[in-house]
């Protein structure tokens, strides 16, 4: 874990740095009592020190043998492409509503990252967004009905 | 005669109809997320908390609960069938289940994983019921100086207990902290951290980051890996009655598992996954066969199945009576009950007595109505055990976005659980473990109105922690598990 630790010791770092200073510029102190920056001041500078204990760690040991700093991808496409996938339905859901956009998700889902057939992916896609779409209307969960209206 | 009182309030409130069904949708659906691997307890309660909210405070954690201890139940299914752990206070059930199986005793092995489930759960519900209140009217004495403390010495001791690095599970700690503290301060009316994005003005929100966390990431890692054909043992299962010599076997492992599982559970970090270890590794020291353990011996399966019950049942004391969560699965339980606008602490038991009574009653029907689901009813878990992860995944992918978005009914709380999706799969990757992050980021608000107060209170002046007596106690405490690694090198490697 060497070059990793290496890698999210700084990201650490720099993180509580930034809520440390934040918390500076809320304030400690207001009116002699502790003000909206205080905690966050504590927890900021305790992160730092936690990440050089970290960093110090890093320092003393050895690496893997092999070991690359950043990650391997295995197969990176499956997580782009759901990634890609879940940011869109939030991006589709409002204009397209509920039904349509689930039955998009799912069915590009299930075809490019699961691999499923086409008609699998057609029936199990549509049948899941009808079910689901009845089931969350019949426990009045409130689902957006897109500009087509449904 | 009060005890007596008590357990009659508690089975009125869990028998009315509506109770009892929740109870049983809650069993039932616990039972199913512990026999899939790759969707735990608290990613699913996360999911049901948004429906939860047309429910009442009462009927909710009926519900929710009712997951969590299921999940337990369900667990051991996959554990001893495939050899995958359901979820994670299974997997050592594996060891010796999975070989039961291969010998073609999968029947006993569920057989005594479920009764051994029953028994412990049954037996911590009682003791739940019989310590709770007196621990809950002992902590009524606790100001804010001695709350900050205690948070403080259960922040500490989930990081110790974590397994891997304790400076990660710290670091994880401290995030979560500081991410609690983005959204509108309550005190000042600040707005603090937010970036000027609307969504973020109330806060991180629990659901997203949750289902970001379990939900999301778990998927997104198990695409890294080529599906493995998981091998189900064909061929039906049968006799699922364990003999006389199994139970007279099981016997002390179950007893032992159900007292050592409900007092890890009580310890914040313990819980049901340290306890299903700990189990095993004692009947497996006390056994005068241990060559035998991870060959297929009975005892391997009966102890951590019951450890992992009561643990489960045990986690409940310091959330009911002392407001403070003890694992990531009741820390959801309690961000759940806050939403509902209950105040989980030592006054719950006084103020909402209807809450921890219907709980306790709930968990008594919900074990008997378990043990149906998960013997007689064992052939429909397999045949969900068969299905396709490439069928299952879109569907807790999609569960998850409906989840997040009907938590306040905005796309917004889908990128926050994105992002934390992509934050989980990272973190594991690099070693870092999800859920002291996600007891801070729920318990972080709470200490912080109490830290403040607590300084109020002294005018400013730190002693105030170490001039009350119980709270220096608190800190001395924490402050020597924190520097005990130092002193004794090295920390029980779990």
């Amino acid at each position: 874990m060497k070059n990793r630790d290496l890698v999210s010791s700084i990201f650490w770092l720099a993180f509580g740095a930034v809520f440390a200073v934040g918390g500076l510029q809320l304030g400690l102190v207001r009116q002699g009592i502790p003000g909206p920056g205080s905690l966050p001041f504590i927890v900021g500078l305790a992160l730092i020190g936690l990440s050089l204990i970290l960093l110090f760690q890093v320092w003393r040991s050895k690496p893997a043998p092999g070991e690359k700093i950043f990650l391997e991808w295995i197969t990176f496409h499956k997580f782009a492409l759901s990634l890609a996938a879940l940011v869109a339905y939030a991006l589709l859901l409002k204009t397209l509503g509920f039904t349509l956009t689930t039955f998009l998700f799912l069915f590009f889902v299930l075809r490019f990252v699961g691999r499923e057939k086409w008609v699998t992916a057609f029936v199990f896609s549509i049948s899941a967004a009808l079910v689901s779409y009845t089931l969350f209307t019949s426990l009045q969960v409130n689902l957006p009905a897109g500009r087509l209206g449904f | 005669m009060e005890a007596i009182n008590h357990l009659f309030m508690s089975f009125q409130i869990a028998l009315d109809p509506m109770n009892l069904f929740l109870c049983f949708c809650g069993a039932l659906v616990g039972t199913l997320v512990g026999v899939l691997p790759g969707l735990g307890p608290a990613a699913s309660i996360s999911l049901l908390l948004p429906l939860s909210f047309a429910l009442t405070p009462v009927q909710a954690i009926i519900l929710l609960s009712g997951i969590y201890y299921g999940s337990m139940y369900g667990g051991s299914t996959t554990s001893i069938l495939v050899n995958i752990p359901g979820e994670a206070a299974s997997v050592v059930t594996c060891l010796d289940g999975y070989q039961m199986a291969r010998k073609g005793r999968a029947g006993p092995a569920l057989g005594i994983a479920a009764i051994g489930s029953f028994i412990a759960g049954t037996l911590s519900v009682a003791l739940l019921m019989l310590l709770s209140p007196p621990l809950a009217k002992f902590a009524l004495k606790f100001g804010p100086p001695e709350f900050v403390s205690l948070s403080f010495l259960g922040l500490t001791l989930v990081t110790y207990l974590s397994s891997g690095s304790m400076v990660k599970a710290l670091i994880m700690a401290c995030v979560g902290l500081l991410l609690g503290f983005i959204g509108v301060d309550v005190v000042t009316g600040v707005e603090r951290y937010t970036l000027k994005i609307p969504v973020l003005l109330d806060g991180v929100g629990l659901v997203p980051a949750v289902m970001g966390l379990f939900g999301i990431s778990e998927v997104l890692l198990n695409l890294e890996e080529a599906y493995q054909k998981r091998e189900i043992l064909d061929g039906k299962i049968e006799h699922l009655m364990p003999t006389r010599q199994d139970m007279k076997e099981s016997a002390g492992p179950i007893a032992r598992g159900s007292i050592l599982g409900f007092f890890l559970g009580v310890i914040p970090g313990g819980g049901a996954v340290l306890a299903s270890f700990i189990s095993y590794a004692m009947e497996k020291k006390m056994s005068r066969t241990p060559e035998t353990f991870g060959k297929g011996n009975i005892r391997g399966v009966a102890g951590p199945e019951s450890a992992n019950n009561a643990g489960a049942a045990g986690a409940f004391v310091p959330l009911l009576t002392l407001g403070i969560p003890c694992n990531a699965v009741i820390a959801i339980l309690m961000g759940g009950l806050m939403i509902h606008g209950v105040e989980v602490g030592p006054r719950l038991l006084t103020d909402r007595p209807e809450i921890f009574w219907g709980v306790v009653g709930s968990m008594y029907l919900g074990n008997i109505m378990l043990l149906v689901i998960n013997l007689p009813l064992i052939g429909i878990w397999v045949k969900i055990l068969k299905v396709r992860y490439a069928l299952l995944f879109p569907m807790i992918l999609f569960f998850c976005l409906i989840g997040a978005y009907t938590t306040g009914n905005t796309v917004y709380d889908i990128y926050v659980m994105v992002v934390f999706g992509v934050a989980g799969f990272l973190m594991k990757k690099y070693g870092y473990e999800p859920a002291p992050l996600v007891l801070a980021l729920v318990i972080g608000p709470i200490m912080e109105r109490a830290f403040r107060q607590s300084l109020i209170i002294s005018g400013g002046s730190f002693s105030i922690f170490m001039t009350k007596p119980l709270s220096a106690l608190f800190v001395i405490a924490a402050v020597f598990i924190l520097l005990s690694p130092l002193i004794f090198k090295k920390r029980p490697n779990l």
